[in-house]
């Protein structure tokens, strides 16, 4: 702080000597002029004092019968002096600083952590549509407002905190998307028809009445526990019908087929290595670059990189730019070699059993070969699964 | 008479060297002093440094001194200070 109220005033290098200069310092002294950084330099004395007492002390330099001289001149009033004339250059740096603070006045940054399920995209969008953007005033945000407003939004968002540094808006969140929802359910009386062809291995009725067992051979379409359910009196006698929703678990053995082809030929890019950038720059939301394919490529690659001028780590200015890299090629195609097409096909079929698994079915054996034909990858083969085939469907009859 | 006065401030609880005057010297190891109460610089060069101080005068011997900053009050002397020494 001392450093800088010289700096504000003003201070000198001063260079004493003469017949008897330990008396001017003990002059200073006595009238409270400090001294500082007092260096003997081969018979004279070096020191730093404040321009304001300077002054004072050219009075003492005829009773101490000594000679001061002026080497340096240190800090603000100086430096302005010097620049007099360049009266521009200290407007602008007034000017700068005015427009700094202007800026800071205002958010130009809009930050998400802790999404991973909503995108800064989605949020950012959801924000500007309550007025929430980059450029707005800070003094108008209200954290608070702000937060219930995400979260009504957006019932996954469990917790959300705003907070302003700087010029920047950083919203933190924490996301659920675990959340169980209640679907309605239809209780629409209906039967439970076979999906497919197959010969049932186990059938668990809850509620119906079921019209196959376990080791039959059932065709698709027909119908496996029926939504119609009869009732009797204690003769045995029919008295009348009750209409149910089918439910049951009805496990089949299914042949099922599979057939996957695909062309040896194929697309791929050749890069030229010939590459281009694009500038943009954003300054106030306001887009300046050169856009259009000017440079003569028909096709490329584009990498992008984005970024935004900071002041410190939290002093976000209203300029963005984004470094599109774009990378030429040429459309050319090529052949797979026949292990190669073997791999992808193996690769297709289990990605299929993968969600054949996931959707519940055992895969009791698989019968698969590759051959390649004119050109193509084909794959054929039966798949013996062992699979749900109930599906609901309207009582038959009715 | 100094002694008297020193004797009253000491039965007084009051800091002997604020009412003698004396000179207080802290150093921090040989490289830095501090200076209160002095009464002015007599000689300075840059191995020995002498001043007027009560109850006697202070020669500060070494190499490369320099006075970081100089007061009515108090200095701070810097450099590798060999010898402090009080004479008439």
């Amino acid at each position: 702080m001392e450093g800088l109220f010289r700096y504000l005033g003003g201070y000198l290098l001063v260079e004493l000597s003469g017949y008897s200069p330990e008396r001017l310092l003990n002059l200073c002294s006595y009238h409270k002029i400090d001294l500082w950084d007092l260096v003997c330099v081969e018979g004279k004395y070096r020191f730093y004092v404040r321009a304001g007492d300077f002054k004072q002390m050219v009075g003492f330099v005829r009773k101490s019968k000594s000679r001061l001289i002026v080497l340096e001149k240190h800090g603000l009033p100086f430096f302005l002096r010097r620049h007099r004339r360049r009266k521009l250059f200290v407007v602008g740096i007034g000017l700068c600083l005015f427009l700094l603070y202007l800026l800071s006045l205002r958010i130009w940054d809009i930050d998400f952590d802790g999404n991973s399920y909503f995108t800064d995209e989605l949020l950012l969008e959801t924000l500007s549509e309550q007025g929430y953007i980059a450029g707005m005033e800070k003094r108008v945000i209200v954290c608070d407002d702000l937060e219930m407003m995400l979260r009504e939004t957006y019932p996954e968002i469990t917790w959300v905190s705003a907070q302003i540094r700087g010029t920047r808006l950083l919203i933190q969140i924490r996301e659920n998307t675990g959340i169980l929802t209640v679907e309605p359910v239809d209780e629409t009386p209906c039967d439970l028809v076979a999906a497919c062809d197959g010969v049932i291995q186990e059938i668990i009725t809850r509620s119906g009445t079921p019209l196959v067992a376990a080791g039959d051979t059932v065709e698709q379409g027909q119908v496996l526990v029926s939504g119609v359910v009869e009732l009797y009196n204690d003769s045995k006698e029919k008295t009348g019908e009750h209409l149910v929703k089918a439910d049951a678990t009805i496990l089949a053995a299914v042949e099922s087929g599979y057939e996957d082809r695909f062309s040896l030929e194929h697309p791929i890019k050749l890069h030229t290595g010939r590459k281009r950038y694009r500038l943009h720059v954003w300054v106030f939301e306001q887009k300046l670059s050169l856009d259009g394919n000017i440079w003569g490529f028909e096709v490329y690659d584009t990498t992008s990189e984005q970024g935004q001028l900071i002041l410190g780590e939290d002093f976000s200015l209203p300029v963005r730019w984004q470094m599109d890299e774009l990378e030429e090629y040429v459309e050319s195609s090529a052949l797979y070699s026949e292990s190669e097409a073997k791999a992808l096909a193996e690769a297709e079929l289990a990605r299929f059993l993968e969600g054949l698994e996931k959707e519940g079915a055992q895969i009791e054996k698989a019968d698969v070969r590759t051959q390649m034909i004119n050109g193509e990858c084909v794959t054929l083969g039966t798949l013996s699964l062992v699979r749900e085939i109930g599906e609901e469907a309207p009582i038959s009859g009715r | 008479m100094n002694d008297r006065i020193e004797n009253m401030a000491a039965s007084l609880g009051l800091p002997r060297e604020l009412v003698s005057g004396a000179a207080v010297l802290s150093s921090f190891g040989d490289s830095c002093l501090f200076i209160e109460n002095h009464k002015g610089i007599i000689e300075y060069t840059r191995e020995s440094i002498k001043l007027q101080a009560r109850p006697s005068k202070i020669r500060i011997t070494g190499t490369n001194l320099d006075i970081a900053f100089y007061t009515a009050d108090e200095m701070k002397i810097t450099g590798k200070i060999t010898e402090i020494c009080y004479y008439r």
